[in-house]
C-alpha cells in the first residue's frame, strides 16, 4: 500500500520511530532534487553549502508561548481604545468563523497601557517593553502575520513544522539537513526553554520523516546541559573510549546489514558526538566568564528575567561556537505559580505584566551583544508565535486567540531595519489586506532564503515523494529583505 | 483504516469513478453541522482524494517528473470542474463558486507548464493553487 504522508501520521508514527521505519528513499537519477547519499548517511551533519550565499549564518527563534497580545505590544489600536467596552462591529467578522471557545465579548483595553514610539522608525511600543523599544531601528515588524488553528497544540506544531497534526520535521531539523553542522563538537540544532515545554513538547523540534540525527537536542539549564553527558566518577576517560570503540563496531557490523538504518546511525553519531560535547557543551553555555555588565545586560540579575535571559545568554554563546539553529521556548519566571506562559484568558494585565518583564530585558540585551559583537549582520532573530489575541474581551480582562491577524518580528542580517510590513484593520483582529498575508509558512521561506537556502529546492524524498519544509506553499517575504 | 488509504490503494480510474459515485451521494449522506459553517454537500473523500493528488502534484513537479505531474493535474482539473459544478448547482456561495473556478484554470495553466517542461511556472502556479485551497478553507470549512 502506498503510504502517504498523512495517512502516515494517522496511523501514529511520529519522530524517530518514524524517522527509523521509513527508510530512504535516495532519489538517484531524479534532476532538481538532493537528497540523502551514502555520503550524507556517513556523516550527516558534515556542512553543506547554501543554495546561493546566505546572508545569515545562525537564527535564534524565539517562540512566544501561549501567544502574547500583538495589540498590548507592538500593534497601537487607537479604534480599540475609542471603542472599549462596545461589541464588534459585525462589519468586522465577516468572512470570519469564530470559533474560539471564549466567545464574542465586548472590545477590551487595558486602562493603564500606555504608548510610545521609539527610533527614527517611529515604531510604536507599549509599556510593557521599554527596552526592546530601544531597539525600534534594529527590528523588522511583520504585522500581518496569520495561521491556521485556534488551540495552541495545533497552532505550535504549525508554527514549528509547517503542518496541522505531528509528523513534519521541524524548521531547525530542515535547517539542519540542509546546511550540517557549524561546529563537530555540539548538535548544529539545540532547544532551551525555563520551566517549561510548550503544548506537544518534542514533536516540534522533530526530525519527522528526515534521518534522527537532524532532530533538536534538548539543552538542560544546569552546568551540564545534555541529559546524562557526564562520564560517572568511577568510569575513566581511557574507560570510556574503549567501550565508545567496541559499541562503534557492533554497532558497524549491524550497520552493513541495515543500509538505512537511520536511528542506529544517529545513535552511533551521538556517541560519538556525546563524547566530544561531554567538553563542549558544558563550555559552550559556562557563563562563568562573561562579565557582571553582560550578565546584567541579559537581565540576569532579576529574578524575573534571570531564567529567560540565562538562556539567551547562552544562545549569543552557541552562536558564537557555530550552531546553526538555536530554538527557545518561552516559559515562566523561578517561583510563579500562576503564570506559565502568555496565554492570558484572563487578567492579562497580570500575566503581560510578568511575562514581558520575563523577555523585555533578555531580548533587548541579547540585541545590543550580538551587535556589539558584530554577530546581528550574521544572525537571524525571529520573534514567533502560534497566533495573537482577539481586541475583544475574555473573563473580564482577558483575551482568546487570534490566528487571523498578529504580529511576529525579525532582527539581523540581510533584512530593512526599522521596517514594519503589513498591518491588521482598525481593531487588531485580521489583516487588513490579504494580499500582505504572511503565513507560518512563508516566515519558513523567509528564514531558509535568509540562511541562502531556497525552500523550493530544498527537498526530501520520502516513500516516493518530495517534501520541502513548506509543504505546498511558501512566499518569501521579499519586501522586508534589504 | 481509514478512507483514504482505502483510495490511495486503488488505481486512479477506478479511485475517480469511486469519488464520482460517492460525491453524488455526498448530497444524500451529508448530514447539517451545528456551527456557523454552512453545509455545502460537499463529500470529505473528494477533498481528501483532492489533498492527497495535490500532495503528489507538488512531489512530481519537485522532481520533473512529467507523466506522473500531467496524471495528477488532470484529474485534478476532473475534480475541481465537478466541484464548480457542484457550486453552481447549491447556488447562493459566488465567493465558492469563484474559487473553484480559479482552481479550474489554473489547473488549466499548470497542465501548459508542465507540457512545456517550465517547472519554475508550474512550481508557481502550485503555490497559487495550494493558496486557493486555503482560501475557500477559510471561508467555508
Ligand atoms: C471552492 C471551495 C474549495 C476548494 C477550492 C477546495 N476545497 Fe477542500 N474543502 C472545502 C470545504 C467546504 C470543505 C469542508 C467539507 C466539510 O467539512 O463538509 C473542505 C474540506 C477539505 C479537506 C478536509 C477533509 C476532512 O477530512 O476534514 C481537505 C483535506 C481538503 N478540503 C483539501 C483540499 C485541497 C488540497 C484543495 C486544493 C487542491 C481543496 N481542498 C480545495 C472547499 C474547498
Amino acid at each position: 500500500m502506498n503510504k502517504n504522508r498523512r495517512s502516515f501520521i494517522k496511523n501514529g508514527s511520529l519522530g524517530l520511530g518514524a524517522a527509523a521505519t521509513s527508510g530512504l528513499m535516495p532519489g538517484v537519477g531524479l534532476p532538481g532534487v538532493s537528497t540523502a547519499f551514502a555520503s550524507e548517511l556517513a556523516e550527516p551533519l558534515a556542512p553543506k553549502q547554501p543554495h546561493y550565499p546566505g546572508k545569515v549564518k545562525s537564527v535564534i527563534w524565539l517562540h512566544q508561548n501561549g501567544a502574547p497580545s500583538s495589540m498590548d505590544l507592538f500593534d497601537r489600536k487607537p479604534m480599540l481604545e475609542k471603542m472599549a467596552g462596545k461589541p464588534i462591529p459585525p462589519s468586522f467578522l465577516e468572512g470570519l468563523t469564530v470559533a474560539t471557545k471564549g466567545g464574542l465579548g465586548n472590545l477590551w483595553v487595558d486602562k493603564n497601557r500606555t504608548w510610545k514610539q521609539y527610533g527614527e522608525s517611529g515604531a510604536w511600543f507599549s509599556d510593557l517593553l521599554p527596552n526592546l523599544a530601544k531597539h525600534a531601528d534594529d527590528m523588522t515588524f511583520i504585522k500581518s502575520s496569520k495561521t491556521i488553528g485556534a488551540t495552541h497544540n495545533i497552532s505550535i506544531i504549525k508554527l514549528n513544522t509547517g503542518e496541522l497534526t505531528p509528523g513534519r520535521p521541524s524548521l531547525g531539523a530542515w535547517v539542519s539537513y540542509a546546511l550540517g553542522s557549524g561546529n563537530p563538537d555540539l548538535p548544529s540544532y539545540i532547544v532551551m526553554y525555563n520551566r517549561s515545554q510548550p503544548r506537544g513538547g518534542p514533536v516540534n523540534w522533530s526530525s519527522g520523516f528526515l534521518p534522527a540525527a537532524y532532530q533538536g537536542t534538548t539543552f538542560l539549564s544546569g552546568s551540564s546541559p545534555i541529559l546524562f553527558l557526564n562520564r560517572p566518577d568511577l568510569v575513566s576517560a581511557a574507560q570510556q573510549k574503549n567501550s565508545l570503540e567496541l559499541l562503534r563496531n557492533l554497532d558497524i557490523k549491524g550497520l552493513a546489514q541495515r543500509h538505512s538504518d537511520t536511528e542506529l546511525q544517529a545513535r552511533i553519531r551521538s556517541y560519538e558526538l556525546a563524547e566530544r560535547m561531554q567538553y563542549a557543551a558544558p563550555e559552550a553555555v559556562d557563563l562563568g566568564k562573561e562579565s557582571e555588565a553582560t550578565k546584567e545586560m541579559y537581565g540576569l540579575n532579576d529574578s524575573t528575567s534571570k531564567g529567560y535571559g540565562n538562556l539567551l545568554l547562552r544562545a549569543r554563546r552557541l552562536v558564537e561556537r557555530g550552531v546553526k539553529f538555536i530554538h527557545i521556548v518561552s516559559g515562566s519566571p523561578e517561583g510563579e505559580t500562576q503564570v506559565v506562559d502568555w496565554d492570558a484568558h484572563s487578567n492579562l494585565p497580570r500575566n503581560h505584566g510578568i511575562m514581558a518583564k520575563m523577555v523585555d530585558k533578555p531580548i533587548a540585551g541579547l540585541l545590543t551583544d550580538l551587535k556589539a559583537r558584530g554577530l546581528l549582520d550574521t544572525t537571524l532573530v525571529v520573534w514567533a508565535s502560534e497566533f495573537g489575541r482577539t481586541p475583544w474581551g475574555e473573563s473580564g480582562n482577558g483575551r482568546d486567540h487570534n490566528p487571523w491577524g498578529y504580529t511576529q518580528w525579525m532582527a539581523g542580517g540581510g533584512l530593512k531595519k526599522g521596517f514594519s510590513y503589513g498591518e491588521t484593520d482598525e481593531l487588531g483582529l485580521k489583516v487588513a489586506d490579504p494580499s500582505f498575508a504572511v503565513d507560518t509558512y512563508d516566515i519558513h521561506a523567509t528564514v531558509l532564503h535568509l540562511l541562502g537556502l531556497d525552500h523550493l529546492r530544498t527537498t526530501y524524498v520520502h516513500n516516493g515523494r518530495a517534501e520541502r519544509p513548506t509543504v505546498n506553499f511558501g512566499k518569501i517575504v521579499t519586501d522586508i529583505l534589504a | 483504516m481509514n478512507i483514504k488509504n482505502q483510495f490511495t490503494g486503488l488505481n486512479k480510474v477506478i479511485r475517480t469513478t469511486t469519488i464520482l459515485i460517492s460525491f453524488c451521494c455526498g448530497l444524500v449522506f451529508s448530514s447539517y453541522a451545528e456551527d456557523q459553517t454552512p453545509d455545502l454537500g460537499i463529500d470529505i473523500d473528494l477533498m481528501n482524494f483532492m489533498e492527497e493528488t495535490n500532495d503528489s502534484l507538488t512531489s512530481n513537479i519537485s522532481l520533473m517528473n512529467r507523466d506522473g505531474a500531467l496524471e495528477d493535474v488532470v484529474l485534478l482539473n476532473e475534480l475541481f470542474v465537478m466541484l464548480e459544478e457542484h457550486f453552481a448547482e447549491i447556488g447562493d456561495y459566488p465567493e465558492g463558486a469563484r474559487l473553484a473556478k480559479k482552481s479550474t484554470t489554473l489547473t488549466a495553466q499548470l497542465n501548459d507548464a508542465i507540457t512545456t517542461d517550465n517547472y519554475n511556472n508550474a512550481t508557481k502556479l502550485g503555490i497559487e493553487l495550494s493558496n486557493a485551497c486555503k482560501s475557500c478553507h477559510e471561508k467555508f470549512k
